[in-house]
C-alpha cells in the first residue's frame, strides 16, 4: 500500500462529519475519499456509510424500501427523540402527512410572501445600513427566515432570538454538546407545548399548528407527539439552512469580486445565481438514511441496521455530472443539484428558501454592494448536519435608511 | 412539438415552473407540476430545454419533432 492509499484509508475509517477537521477540509475531503470510493464506510460514531456521488444518493432517495427514514437513522443516535413528520416517515405516509402543510408551502404561496420578505430585509438593514457596519447574519440572514416560520406557526416572532438559540443549540450541537442539545430541545417541546394547549383554549386561527391540529391521516387526528414532531421540524427546517445559504454565499461574493460585479450589473441571473450557490455552496451537507434488510445495492453489501448519510453536498461537486464543479459558474447547464435533496423527501420549504435568499441578496447587493468581509468569518463548529456562518462582520459605506416608515415585521400587514 | 411531466417522477421541486411559467403550472395540493401543452408552441424552446436539463428528478421529456430549433 502507498502513503496515499493509507493516508485515504484513514480518512475513510475514520470520517466523522461533526469533527473540526471535517468542517475545515470539507470539500477536500470529498474530493479525496470520490476518487478512492465513493461509497465511504467510517467506523466513528458506531459505525456509517457516507455516499458522495451524484447517482448514489440520487438512487438511494428513490428506495425508501432500502434506505429507510425512520428510527435509528442519526450519526450519532439520539436517545428518546420524538420522530419529526413528514421527513421521519417513509413513503406512504411521508407524502400523506406532507399533505397537510402543502397549501403553506407551494410555489404560489411563496412568491406571495416576497413583499413580505421584502419589507423584512428592508426594516432589518434599516436597523444598521447608518453605521456602516454590521453582522449580517446575527443582523439580517438570521431574523428573516426565523420570524417568517414563527409568523407562519402562528407563534409571537419577536420572541426569535429565544428560538434561534435552541434550534441551534439542536442543530449544531449535537454530536459536541449532547446536553446543551438535549435541553435546548426540552425548551422547544415546552414551548411547543404551550402554543398547542393555547389553540385547544383559545381556539384555531389560520396558522400552519391549527391546521396540522386539525388535520387527519387516514381518518384519523395526529396525536399530540405527532403534532410536537411536525411543529419542531418546520422550526428546525426554517431557522438555520436559508441563512446558511446566505451567509456562504456572501463569503464566496467576498473571494470573487468578479461575481459581484456580475451581479450587480445583471440582477436577472439572480435565480441562477441562486441555483449556483445552492449546489455550490450546500448548507445541509447530507442527511441519514437506517438500511432495513441485508442486501446489495450498486454492487455493495449492506447489513440491516446500518446508517448511511447521503451527502448532497459531495453529491453537488460530482465532477460526473457537473463540469468544473468546484468552480461557481452563474451560465452553467443542467443545474440539477440536490442541495434540496430528491424524491419523496424534497425539502418543502425550497421555494421559500429560494425567494428568500433572492431577496436578501438584492436587498445587500443593493444597499451595502461594497461591503468587505471586516473580521473572522466564524462557522458553526458543527457542520455535519448544516454548514452555516455563525458570525459574519461586515463594513460597508453608510446609507440613509428606507423612506419607508417600518411596521413590525412579517405579521405586520394589515 | 410535444412537453409531457411524469407524474410519478415529478416531486415538486418547481424548477420548471420557474424557469418557463407560461409552460408550467404547479398543482400544489398534489405537490407537482403539470404542463400546458396548449401553450409551449408559444414559449421559447430554449426555456423548455432548459426546463428538462435542471429537473432534478428526470420528469420532463420534450419531444422536439416538428420543432423550429
Amino acid at each position: 500500500m502507498t502513503d496515499v492509499e493509507s493516508r485515504n484509508d484513514d480518512l475513510a475509517t475514520q470520517l466523522d462529519q461533526h469533527s473540526d477537521y471535517f468542517r475545515e477540509n470539507v470539500y477536500d475531503i470529498y474530493k479525496e475519499l470520490r476518487t478512492q470510493c465513493p461509497m465511504v464506510h467510517s467506523e466513528k460514531w458506531g459505525g456509517f456509510w457516507a455516499f458522495l456521488d451524484y447517482e448514489d444518493v440520487y438512487d438511494a432517495e428513490q428506495v425508501a424500501e432500502i434506505f429507510s427514514s425512520g428510527a435509528g437513522k442519526e450519526v450519532p443516535g439520539v436517545p428518546g427523540s420524538i420522530p419529526f413528520i413528514p421527513i421521519d416517515y417513509d413513503p406512504p405516509l411521508v407524502q400523506d402527512y406532507r399533505k397537510l402543510a402543502l397549501s403553506f408551502f407551494s410555489p404560489r404561496a411563496a412568491t406571495a410572501l416576497e413583499p413580505t420578505f421584502r419589507r423584512l430585509a428592508t426594516e432589518l438593514i434599516d436597523e444598521f445600513i447608518e453605521a456602516g457596519e454590521a453582522d449580517i447574519i446575527g443582523q439580517l440572514t438570521t431574523p428573516l427566515p426565523a420570524r417568517w416560520i414563527l409568523q407562519m406557526l402562528g407563534f409571537d416572532e419577536n420572541r426569535w432570538p429565544q428560538w434561534v438559540e435552541w434550534i441551534h443549540g439542536v442543530v449544531h450541537e449535537l454530536a459536541t454538546n449532547p446536553d446543551k442539545s438535549a435541553a435546548a430541545a426540552v425548551e422547544i417541546y415546552t414551548n411547543i407545548t404551550a402554543e398547542i394547549a393555547k389553540r385547544r383554549s383559545e381556539g384555531y386561527g389560520d396558522d400552519l399548528l391549527s391546521m396540522v391540529m386539525q388535520g387527519q391521516v387516514n381518518g384519523q387526528p395526529l396525536d399530540d407527539g405527532q403534532i410536537l414532531g411536525y411543529a419542531f421540524l418546520m422550526l428546525l427546517g426554517g431557522m438555520d439552512t436559508t441563512s446558511g445559504l446566505t451567509g456562504n454565499a456572501l463569503v464566496r461574493l467576498e473571494e470573487q469580486p468578479e461575481l459581484r460585479e456580475r451581479l450587480i450589473r445583471e440582477p436577472e441571473l439572480l435565480p441562477k445565481a441562486t441555483e449556483e450557490f445552492l449546489r455550490h455552496d450546500t448548507p445541509t451537507q447530507g442527511l441519514p438514511r437506517i438500511v432495513t434488510k441485508d442486501c446489495e445495492f450498486k454492487g455493495q453489501k449492506f447489513a440491516a441496521g446500518e446508517r448511511v448519510l447521503l451527502m448532497f453536498a459531495a453529491a453537488n461537486r460530482d465532477p460526473k455530472v457537473f463540469a468544473d464543479p468546484d468552480r461557481i459558474d452563474f451560465d452553467r447547464v443542467g443545474n440539477r443539484h440536490l442541495a434540496f435533496g430528491a424524491g419523496p423527501h424534497r425539502c418543502m420549504g425550497s421555494n421559500h428558501a429560494r425567494i428568500m435568499f433572492q431577496v436578501m441578496m438584492s436587498e445587500i447587493l443593493t444597499r451595502l454592494p461594497d461591503y468587505t468581509i471586516s473580521g473572522e468569518v466564524e462557522r458553526f463548529p458543527d457542520a455535519g448536519s448544516v454548514y452555516a456562518v455563525r458570525r459574519l462582520p461586515i463594513r460597508f459605506t453608510p446609507g440613509p435608511r428606507s423612506s419607508t416608515e417600518g411596521g413590525s415585521g412579517v405579521g405586520s400587514e394589515a | 412539438m410535444k412537453v409531457q411531466v411524469d407524474p410519478q417522477r415529478c416531486r415538486g421541486h418547481a424548477r420548471c415552473v420557474g424557469l418557463a411559467p407560461e409552460a408550467f403550472h404547479f398543482l400544489d395540493l398534489e405537490d407537482r407540476a403539470d404542463v400546458d401543452n396548449d401553450a409551449i408552441d408559444r414559449v421559447d424552446i430554449a426555456l423548455l430545454l432548459e426546463a428538462e436539463q435542471e429537473c432534478p428528478e428526470r420528469a420532463i421529456t420534450v419531444d422536439r419533432q416538428g420543432a423550429q430549433l
